[in-house]
């Protein structure tokens, strides 16, 4: 309940004037007696000595009180908040991607937006419904209410990101609220720079856009990538490509870093809107690369990058196999990888192994660790059947890693199995009679499965064998080494515990099985655990053009825009409420006449 | 029998202002009555009023034998002629009685609903009607701290006009002292007959020595105390202020059902005290309150307190 005139609440000051009346009242009432002889020291406990004393509690005085009270509220018109359906809606979307970081405008764009999106909501009145709804990396409804209070804090808590918007699904997610209430017409105000990939689509709403930037001095290292040393080098590369999106051309130094330390720097001179490529060498050992635009820009965050080289080291593999010697062949010519062998009935689950590798044999539950399932038996979950003639690859995914650089064209595969493909799983190569190879991820490891025997084809006589099988164990024990995008969401080595820090040591949020992280701020992330090496390492960068080109634009929207103005949004009329002070006079009527008659009859006594 | 006095108020109205003895009937009534006498008569001139005792008059009541000293004047000379022997003639006495109705008229008295003072007013009226009716000699005084007026004594119904005049011109006035006011009274010299106080008593002092002082002069006493149905029943009334009538003192009080109980007590305790004391003096007493009529009171009351018959 809230009162619309909270000033006439003074009026509750004549209670302790009623009161005050009253005492006075008692103090000067004279009955005259006969004689006081008989009233002398009667009941001494009950005498009225004292000058001031508490009121007779009377009936009157009761009524009094309430009539002052009932009078008083009726005055100040209360009124309950109401339930009826708001008279408008305010979805208030907020781009908070990494160009809305920029210091173009102060402190940032994104606190500019944010500044603008209070002032609507507070603008607003009791009868509009507000929606919050943060446009990062995720697009994400922060609250939906009729409280302007309630929006303004859950504006201010608008984190920024260091990723691109996905606005697409912000600008859905907004026209899904504004639909959810059709009868009820609906306001999309956008607070964004525009730095994300249009067009959006049409909702069912009026729209408005408030453009939030003004400058576009930055440069920004766009791309940053790391390779295995080549062959008879020790050293790794690195790829740098730095852009500057000035319209005047800028000279930049730009260091590099290995492990934190600093061991090149090289100068660029970048045109109007031009970028350039460098290659540094990291020292050999470099764990984490780093590159650092030296100076400053409107956007920080995008001037340094990082990149994980590929882990280095010896990796077991555990080959579970009655017949292992075509698999050991091809897994032993892979570098860095030590294979174990043992026959399926004394196979045990160690834990110990990075990869394990089922050739004709399936155990009745699987290793958490990842899988390569070679020529499965028939009659287990994933072979029903075994086909009696030979197959060939009739189709390949383009974009799967297995086969990548891998020709299969010649193959004879002999001894196929029919091959049942559960819902984790999708063919990579496919038979006349069905798929041959699978890849997918379960239960946070990745699994490939060759449909086939090898030693039953041609294939181990061709090179295309090998590199098969060295492409199936990379993909298998790929983790997130190299760099991503900032708002990548990233796959963490299956069977692995532990946690994830992210920059500048904050703890990350990742999924229950730790199989992927959420990358919001740009920097490098660690998943270890206590007083370990980190288990995994792997980087985030702005990494995104569109995010860097800081200059704002006009967002390209398949509908009409309407200019926004706070005024359009103002409170119009009364606050939405019911007011209830009619009842409370009528009943305050009522009582003055139960008073009348409590005072007539008190009289007549 | 004689007839009801002419030309009588005959109003009910206690606050007129004017005292008034009541319808023909009332009237009637009470010249069916008398004030008893137990002991104290004068001689003198014969009243109506029936003694206690035989005495010469010429009303005759019985015959004795004559013995040495008797006046033989009283020797019935006819009957000695019938049967040889000396009586004397015995007559019934009528005896001359004085009454004296006291009235209490200080400021506590000017009070109540009915008033006490017009109350009592009508009770010393019907008191003095009763006896003028009966000859006998009536004597109104007015007290307060004093003997502040009188009236009398008067004898038979033509003076209740005066007397009804004499009660009219009464107000309420000075403060109470009712052992000096009837210690006055019994001093002025006239130290017979029957004194009826009319007064609700309310003497800070105490009437007891009064009485003792009328006894002593020969004088029978009757008192009737007279209050206000506010004094014998207060009303509860939340915090008041008391306010003494004759003195000005005042009570504070919160008049809560639990101190008009107490209130009561305290006057069951007084008045059982009043009762007490007349006793001991030999005293008739009877407590009455103004809302009674006045009717039921003389008629009834009275009569079963055998004050009169």
């Amino acid at each position: 309940m809230s009162v619309l005139a909270p000033a006439l609440l003074g009026f509750l000051g004549l209670i302790p004037v009623i009161i005050l009346i009253y005492l006075i009242r008692a103090q000067r009432r004279r009955e005259p007696v006969s004689s006081v002889l008989l009233w002398r020291n009667l009941v001494q406990d009950l005498e009225m000595r004292t000058r001031f004393r508490r009121p007779p509690i009377t009936l009157l005085l009761l009524l009094q009180l309430l009539a002052v009270v009932i009078g008083t509220l009726a005055l100040a018109r209360p009124f309950w908040e109401t339930t009826a359906p708001p008279a408008r809606q305010l979805v208030l979307v907020v781009d908070a991607s990494a160009s809305m970081n920029a210091t173009d405008v102060q402190p940032n764009r994104l606190a500019e937006a944010k500044a603008r999106a209070r002032e609507a909501a507070a603008s607003a009145g009791a009868d509009t419904a507000i929606a919050v709804v943060r446009a990062g990396p995720r697009a994400t409804l922060e609250v939906a209410t009729r409280d302007s209070g309630a929006a303004i804090a859950a504006i201010d808590a608008i984190q920024p990101s260091d990723g691109a918007a996905d606005m697409r699904t912000a600008w859905l997610l907004a026209g899904s609220v504004a639909a959810a209430r059709p009868e009820i017409p609906a306001t999309v105000v956008l607070f964004s720079d525009g730095s994300f990939l249009g067009p959006l689509p049409s909702i069912p709403a009026s729209l408005a856009i408030v453009p939030i930037g003004n400058g576009s001095d930055n440069q920004a290292i766009v791309q940053v990538g790391v390779r295995r040393p080549p062959a008879g080098s020790a050293r790794p590369d690195a790829f740098v490509r730095v852009a500057n999106y000035a319209s005047e051309p800028v000279e930049r130094r730009v260091r590099a870093f290995g492990d934190g330390l600093s061991f090149d720097e090289q100068t660029v001179r970048l045109g109007a809107r031009a970028t350039t490529d460098l290659v540094f060498e990291p020292p050999v050992g470099t764990r984490v690369f780093a590159v650092q635009l030296v100076g400053g820009d409107v956007l920080r965050a995008d001037d340094r990058a990082e990149a994980v080289l590929p882990q280095s080291g010896e990796r077991e593999v555990l080959l579970v196999s009655t017949a292992p010697e075509v698999m050991r062949r091809a897994l032993r010519a892979i570098p860095q990888l030590t294979v174990r062998e043992v026959a399926p009935d004394l196979y045990r689950d160690s834990g110990s192994a990075a990869l394990v590798v089922f050739d004709g044999y399936l155990p009745p539950a699987l290793p958490p660790a990842p899988l390569l399932i070679v020529n499965p038996p028939v009659g287990s979950w994933i072979a029903s059947a075994r086909i009696g003639r030979p197959g060939y690859a009739i189709g390949i995914d383009p974009e799967s890693a297995v086969v990548a650089g891998v020709d299969l064209a010649a193959v004879e595969f002999g001894r196929v199995a029919q091959l049942v493909v559960p819902s984790w799983a999708a063919p990579v190569v496919t038979g006349p009679d069905g798929p041959l190879i699978l890849e997918g991820e379960r239960d946070g490891r990745r699994v490939v499965v060759l449909g086939f025997e090898p030693a039953a084809s041609n294939l181990p006589k061709m090179v295309a064998f090998p590199a098969l099988i060295a492409n199936a164990v990379d993909w298998v024990l790929a983790g997130p080494d190299g760099a991503a995008p900032a708002g990548t969401t990233i796959r963490l080595p299956g069977g692995v515990r532990g946690d994830l820090v992210g920059p500048e040591g904050r703890r990350v949020e990742s999924a229950a099985l730790a199989l992927t992280a959420d990358t919001d701020i740009a920097g490098l992330y660690q998943l270890r655990r206590l007083g370990a090496d980190p288990l995994t390492l792997f980087a985030i960068n702005v990494a995104d053009e569109r995010e860097s080109d800081v200059a704002p634009r006009q967002p390209a929207v398949g509908q009409p825009i309407r200019p926004f103005s706070l005024p359009a949004l103002g409170v119009e009329g009364e606050p939405v409420g019911i007011e209830f002070w009619p009842y409370l006079a009528g009943g305050l009527l009522l009582l003055l006449v139960v008073e009348w008659l409590v005072y007539t009859r008190r009289g007549s006594t | 029998m004689t007839s009801p006095a002419p030309n009588l108020r005959l109003s009910q109205n206690l606050d007129s202002g004017r005292t008034m003895l009541g319808d023909e009937t009332f009237l009637r009534s009470l010249e069916q009555l008398a004030i008893l006498v137990r002991r104290v008569t004068r001689p003198g001139l014969n009243g109506e009023h029936r003694g206690l005792t035989r005495s010469n008059s010429a009303e005759f009541a019985d015959y004795r034998p004559y013995a040495p000293g008797d006046d033989f004047r009283r020797i019935d000379w006819n009957l000695y002629g019938r049967v040889g022997a000396l009586f004397v003639r015995l007559s019934e006495a009528r005896e001359d009685v004085a009454i004296h109705v006291l009235l209490d008229t200080s400021r506590s008295m000017d009070f109540g609903r009915p008033n006490k003072l017009a109350y009592a007013k009508r009770l010393v009226a019907a008191l003095s009607y009763i006896a003028l009716s009966r000859l006998d000699q009536v004597s109104v005084g007015a007290l307060t701290y004093d003997v502040v007026d009188r009236a009398g004594p008067l004898r038979g119904k033509d003076r209740v006009h005066r007397l009804l005049g004499f009660l009219d011109s009464l107000s309420a006035r000075g403060t109470t002292d009712l052992n000096t006011a009837l210690r006055r009274y019994a001093d002025t010299g006239q130290p017979h007959g029957v004194a009826i106080v009319v007064s609700d008593l309310l003497s800070p002092s105490g009437f007891r020595a009064g009485i003792e002082r009328l006894r002593a002069a020969r004088m029978e006493a009757v008192v009737l105390q007279v209050l206000a149905p506010q004094e014998l029943a207060p009303a509860v009334a939340g915090d008041v202020e008391l306010v003494d009538r004759e003195t000005g003192e005042i009570v504070e009080v919160t008049l809560t059902e639990a101190v008009v109980n107490e209130y009561q007590r305290r006057l069951r305790e007084w008045t059982a005290e009043n009762e007490r004391i007349c006793a001991d003096l030999g005293v008739s007493f009877h407590q009455m309150s103004s809302a009674t009529a006045i009717e039921t009171v003389v008629v009834t009351e009275l009569r079963s307190r055998r004050i009169l018959v």
